[in-house]
């Protein structure tokens, strides 16, 4: 494995642990008004990259999903089914706002990885150039 | 055989160039890792210095160890998860990286162009 291929691999792996970060993030945008949903995460740690010499880890992967512990929303309806004595009932502790930001974050990320998974391609795909003049 | 030399040079340039690549590919990868420090490549001096040269019949130098040859920079932590990988200087080092790759594979194509026509005469 040359080391330009193992650099694509490196940005695959990285467009990889993006991706799934934007699942759940649409995931959590998707259930914000769901009563009792817990917002999901993703915790992101460097990985090894399966082949690579390097002895150190080199990629990143997502690990396992946790839910976020923070309180759930209180909602005062009455004449909601699972309303409480009080009236209340626990919506979900998605916060629109920061979706939207880890969204765009995730975006902004995924970009780059492509973007230098791109020039790697160009990279050696020039290389292979010098063979066919 | 100078012409020579300089086709080997070329080539080591081109490969210190995609090891820049490599070590700019794990540092974005790691953009968003908590408490992971960004690395970087060595030197191309240093890098031909550790380069040995390759032993007779041999095509190639055996290879190194890459860990060595990608190492933590010493940056200040900027991010509250001590990350210390700025995205805006990765983009700059990427642009840099294949500047160098395209020069070197230049220089290596016209070193060929000059030998055939040598030899072609």
């Amino acid at each position: 494995m040359s080391l330009l291929s193992q650099t694509l691999a490196v940005s695959a792996s990285g467009m990889q642990a993006q991706a799934q970060r934007i699942r759940h993030v649409s995931e959590n945008i998707a259930n914000s008004d769901t009563p009792g949903y817990r917002r999901k995460l993703v915790p992101f740690a460097p990985a090894a990259i399966t082949g690579d010499g390097f002895g150190q880890r080199s990629g990143v992967a997502a690990g396992r999903m946790y839910l976020d512990q923070r309180a759930l929303a209180q909602i005062y309806d009455p004449g909601h089914i699972l309303a409480d004595a009080t009236g209340h009932y626990q919506g979900s502790n998605v916060d629109l706002m920061i979706e939207i930001a880890d969204a765009r974050e995730a975006q902004r990320s995924y970009d780059a990885n492509l973007r230098l998974f791109d020039q790697a391609r160009q990279m050696s795909q020039s290389l292979i150039g010098l063979l066919r003049k | 055989m100078l012409s020579l030399d300089i086709l080997r040079l070329s080539q080591a340039f081109a490969a210190h160039a995609s090891l820049r690549q490599q070590a700019i590919a794990q540092n974005v990868a790691n953009a968003d890792t908590p408490g992971f420090k960004a690395r970087e490549a060595i030197g191309f001096a240093e890098f031909l210095a550790t380069s040995r040269a390759p032993l007779p019949g041999m095509l190639h130098a055996p290879p190194r160890r890459p860990a060595d040859l990608i190492r933590p920079e010493a940056e200040p932590v900027t991010n509250p998860n001590g990350n210390s990988v700025s995205l805006e200087r990765e983009m700059m080092r990427a642009a840099d990286a294949r500047q160098q790759h395209e020069l070197a594979l230049g220089i290596y194509s016209t070193v060929r162009d000059i030998v055939r026509t040598t030899i072609s005469r």
